[in-house]
């Protein structure tokens, strides 16, 4: 058998065919190409180590905190704690400090925000930085050596430097500290993503400026979300000996140490140390497997497509295959002839789907880095390629075997000694009737889950959030430079930048606030722990917010009990609460919880609560206990703009000049901004599901027509006869449609088989729960059922809109 | 005075292709009356299938035209031709036609199921045995045409375009699959309903079978060449 020949012989045959060949390249390139992308994802969270030397000995610490053995938070260390882990350092080969921050960039006109970590020489030798320009961090950076110095990223020095060539010993400025450019990181540098996805620190700085009063602290009831400890383990050393160790040695130092403060009577500190690779990807692997499911069920749906094309298009040639059959062909050479079509038209399409992997990768790219943990590392390489090739060629096979085993090679050498008719090759109504039920069945399934997904996900980007985000901004402001020395100074200052800004013209109201209801990422407002009795009673661990009279108006959170503060009390600082609901529930889920006391630890006055405000449902948060208290106290304020007029950072850092020479504007985010981004994740996952379930049915409805269309063909004589004796259109579509409906119905049970058998493993082998959506159901039925209706109407259309001759003349 | 049956006036068909026109009918003119048997004959290509297509509601004349029973037929839609054809014609094809899957009894009441009045299970019932009664095939009734001669495939192929009780039977070429025996006895029974007055326009390249007819015509080139009654009437 001549390869190159057959090969040329099925180019020539498919050049008179473009518009098979085209269906099938595009059905396919643009499926595989997707689930090419996902592939893509998928190995390279899964298979790829990270870029870094002894990646698998990288840890960082952790800590769980444990009240009666169930787990109340982790991720919270303290200074103290950190030193008294550094002090083990047999366990480890190399270990450094690190913490996350925001900084305002002094000596820049715009004030702009900078992504800042602290940290030490060893990270940089761990993570084996390679260098653009300059060096990192050696010994002479080291702790307790007080280097002014700061290593950027090169994606910063291109932004904020213009990708300058004499950058080295530039200065930096931030903290009123000048800090010296001594190295930029290379374009290929991975920085490990462990604070938040999407997170890309700026600037390096050496441990040394962390603020003294928080390095130094040896207060070890107070907690930090930002700071770790990270390490490379010593080869010879288990993780979780070393774990074992930690916690021992922290939890016997905390316990000493807060002896006697009730509220960490029954804590328990838990050291863990997962890997690098662990922290980075959290749970990022099974969400990028669900949809590599999904998107390989839409591949499938694809796939019965163009079987089904295939199997008519070799239905079409059977005059062909029964001349080659009566010349001598055997069955190997037919297999040959439809394998060597196919896999054309496959590799055609393999082509595509790398192109649409290499689109779908940089979109991936581009929208998804804060949400998709490594995803700036996809490429198409090596993989991606064999992978692409051995799916498209795989399903070739597939094909072709399926489609030879409908040809009945006896009746097909036959088939000319009977003029050509009758003998030759169709599809059988079995295999019609299964991929029928496998499309209707694969595409409900898939259709059902995207809009599971895309309900939850609408349910969370509309669900109100229980306060007005409108025209509302958050801005912190910072008074380091200006001389303030007494309490009635500082709040004179507030009072003085309040009224101020209040005359601005686009300000309709203002609050000072400790902090805002919604945060960039983590709300970072404190955590103090009370309690309902004086040493006793029930503890409660609400986030504080201290705020003016005009902070529940101004973000207009309803009172459902009770009143809001006076300014004077704000003033005053009046020991007066106003609690969220489900603090009030805690407190008591029976009784008003007006006028009951709450004690702050080592404090004998309790503050009494005087006001019930509804819960905010922040997303990405739980329902979480809040008290507001009224105080003038923090530089930040919460602005309401009147409509389309919010000013700009640099507006309001012009403005605050005119205040103060010494206040800067040190960070600024609107609750608007916030909150899409918040619910951005949701928004992705809404466009994804719906596209993914828009396109399932046009791919169903593709599928469904071919399957029409082709019964259609092989009953149109059929349907002739019936229209002779006098059957109306109406009728023959309603024939066609109801013989339709059987296999339609068991592949929506057929389905609803597989969803069950989905819902149980999810819920009893995943860590997701997912509750049975009867409406997405229903819906997903419908949908199937309509588009194999409108399928079927349109393949039955060209027979019934022409005369009955036409349908009689086709035998 | 004969009523009226079937009446074409100037009637044309034209089949076109992007290269070439063929004209299938020509300004034909053709009265069919109650009670009247017409045969059609004429060579291959002549016209004759085309010509009882039209007849049958089964295809438009490019222009011309048709009245059945006095009711211009030449310009109905669809769905209102299908209800003609079902309500006033019976066809009886060479090949038969009858559907495969469907037994004899679904076979003959399938005529039934399509008519716009709704009929009772029962009165289909009795209206498909009379059918089948009258071409002696009752015994047959749950069989599958697949397992019966060509001979009774034509006689249920008869009962079902009897059992609606037609205005016009149109036989295409009926006895064309059946040996001579067969054929015969399928003329003898078309024979016997003209008599008891069924309308029947037949095609037929067979001379002996056109005899049969009370009119027979001979079409030529799409155009009605001889009429032999009228012939014989003039002389």
């Amino acid at each position: 058998m001549d390869l190159s020949r057959e090969l040329k012989n099925s180019l020539a045959s498919l050049s008179i065919v473009p518009g098979y060949v085209l269906t099938i390249v595009l059905t396919l390139g643009l499926t595989l190409g997707v689930l090419v992308s996902m592939f893509n994802l998928n190995f390279l969270l899964n298979f790829e180590p990270l870029p870094y030397p002894n990646q698998d000995r990288l840890v960082i610490s952790n800590w769980e905190h444990k009240d009666d053995g169930r787990l109340r938070f982790s991720n919270a260390q303290n200074y103290p704690g950190l030193r008294e882990m550094a002090s083990n350092r047999d366990l480890f080969e190399q270990l450094s400090f690190i913490k996350y921050g925001e900084e305002i960039q002094q000596n820049d006109s715009k004030k702009s925000k900078i992504l800042v970590a602290y940290t030490g020489p060893e990270l940089m030798e761990m993570l084996a930085t390679p260098f653009e320009l300059g060096r990192g961090f050696q010994e002479t950076e080291a702790k307790d050596t007080n280097n002014s110095v700061a290593v950027i990223s090169h994606q910063f020095w291109q932004q904020h430097f213009g990708g300058e060539p004499n950058i080295i010993g530039q200065v930096i400025q931030f903290k009123d500290i000048n800090f010296s450019i001594i190295g930029v990181t290379a374009s290929k540098f991975i920085e490990p993503q462990l604070m938040a996805v999407g997170r890309k620190t700026q600037v390096w700085v050496p441990w040394d400026f962390v603020n003294e009063t928080e390095k130094d602290d040896a207060n070890w009831g107070l907690f930090f979300i930002d700071i770790f400890m990270v390490g490379k383990v010593k080869l010879e050393q288990s993780i979780i000996q070393a774990e074992h160790i930690l916690t021992t040695r922290i939890n016997d130092t905390f316990k000493s140490e807060v002896a006697g403060v009730p509220y960490f009577d029954k804590r328990e500190i838990t050291v863990t140390l997962p890997k690098f690779e662990q922290v980075i990807l959290g749970d990022a692997t099974s969400r990028t497997l669900m949809v590599l499911i999904g998107v390989f069920v839409l591949m499938l749906i694809a796939a019965v497509n163009i079987t089904n094309l295939v199997m008519a298009r070799a239905a079409n040639n059977q005059r062909k295959f029964s001349i080659q059959a009566a010349l001598g062909a055997r069955k190997v050479h037919i297999f040959c002839n439809i394998f060597s079509e196919i896999w054309l038209v496959m590799t055609a399409a393999s082509f595509l789907a790398i192109v649409v992997a290499y689109i779908s990768n940089n979109l991936l790219i581009n929208y998804t880095q804060e949400y998709i943990p490594r995803v700036n590392e996809l490429s198409i390489n090596g993989a991606t390629l064999v992978f692409t090739f051995s799916v498209a060629w795989l399903l070739a096979l597939i094909f072709a075997i399926v489609t030879v085993q409908q040809i009945k090679y006896r009746k097909l050498a036959l088939a000319l000694q009977a003029s050509g008719k009758g003998a030759g090759l169709q599809i059988s109504k079995k295999v019609r009737t299964f991929l029928m039920i496998s499309q209707v069945a694969l595409s409900a399934v898939l259709v059902t889950c995207n809009i599971y997904v895309l309900s939850t996900s609408l349910e969370s980007v509309n669900k109100p959030i229980g306060f007005n985000i409108q025209e509302l901004s958050y801005i912190d402001v910072d008074l380091g430079g200006v001389n303030l020395s007494t309490r009635d100074e500082w709040v004179s200052m507030l009072k003085e930048i309040k009224s101020r800004l209040i005359e601005h013209p686009a300000i309709k109201d203002i609050s000072i606030a400790s902090n805002a209801p919604m945060a960039r990422t983590i709300n970072m407002e404190w955590t103090v722990a009370v309690t309902t009795e004086l040493g006793g009673g029930k503890k409660i661990g609400p986030g504080i917010a201290l705020i003016d009279e005009n902070y529940i108006p101004i973000i207009e959170l309803p009172i459902i009990e009770g009143r809001n503060f006076s300014s004077n009390e704000a003033i005053e600082r009046t020991k007066y609460a106003v609690i969220n609901q489900t603090m009030a529930n805690m407190i008591d889920m029976n009784e008003s919880a007006i006028g009951k006391p709450l004690y702050f630890p080592r404090q004998k006055v309790p503050y009494l609560v005087i006001g019930v405000v509804k819960d905010m449902t922040i997303p990405e948060q739980n329902d979480s206990p809040r008290m507001y208290i009224p105080s003038i106290n923090a530089a930040s304020f919460m602005l309401k703009f009147h409509e389309g007029q919010a000013p700009n950072a640099e507006q309001l850092n012009h403005l605050l000049e005119q205040i103060h020479s010494q206040a800067y504007l040190h960070d600024m985010y609107s609750m608007e901004e916030i909150h899409h981004n918040k619910v951005s994740l949701d928004q992705i996952f809404a466009w994804c599901s719906a596209s993914l379930a828009l396109l399932s049915l046009v791919l169903a409805g593709v599928g469904i027509y071919g399957m029409f269309s082709y019964t259609i063909a092989l009953r149109k004589f059929e349907l002739g006869i019936r229209m002779a004796i006098g059957a109306t259109p109406k009728r023959i579509t309603t024939l066609i449609l109801v013989d339709a409906f059987i296999p339609v119905i068991i592949g929506l049970f057929a389905s609803v088989m597989v969803l069950y058998g989905l819902y149980l493993y999810i819920n009893s082998a995943t860590d997701y729960v997912v509750s049975v959506q009867y409406k997405g159901l229903i819906t997903a039925a419908l949908l199937i059922l309509i588009t194999s209706m409108i399928a079927g109407v349109m393949a039955i259309k060209s027979t019934i809109s022409k005369s009955a001759i036409h349908a009689l003349n086709d035998r | 005075m004969k009523k009226l049956k079937l009446s074409l006036k100037n009637i044309t068909k034209v089949f076109a292709t992007q290269e070439v026109e063929t004209h299938a009918l020509q300004s034909l003119d053709l009265d069919i009356y109650a009670g009247d048997f017409v045969s059609i004959c004429g060579p291959s290509g002549c016209g004759k299938s085309t010509l009882l297509s039209i007849l049958g509601l089964l295809d438009l004349p490019s222009s011309g035209t048709f009245m059945i029973e006095n009711k211009d037929v030449s310009n109905l839609s669809l769905t209102e031709a299908a209800i003609i054809r079902n309500e006033k014609i019976g066809f009886i094809f060479q090949s038969f036609n009858l559907i495969d899957e469907l037994s004899v009894f679904e076979n003959v009441a399938l005529p039934l199921r399509y008519n716009q009045t709704a009929l009772s299970e029962k009165e289909i019932y009795d209206r498909v045995t009379k059918c089948l009664a009258r071409v002696d095939m009752c015994h047959r009734i749950q069989h599958k045409p697949n397992q019966l001669s060509g001979g009774q495939q034509q006689r249920i192929a008869i009962a079902r375009a009897l059992v609606g009780n037609p205005a016009i039977l149109l036989v295409d070429e009926a006895t064309g699959n059946l040996d001579a025996k067969n054929g015969d006895a399928v003329m003898t029974m078309l024979k016997e309903l003209n008599n008891e007055g069924t309308t029947i326009c037949m095609v037929t390249h067979d001379p002996r079978y056109a005899d049969h007819a009370t009119t027979r015509l001979h079409l030529m080139d799409g155009k009605i060449v001889a009429d032999a009654e009228r012939l014989a009437e003039l002389i």
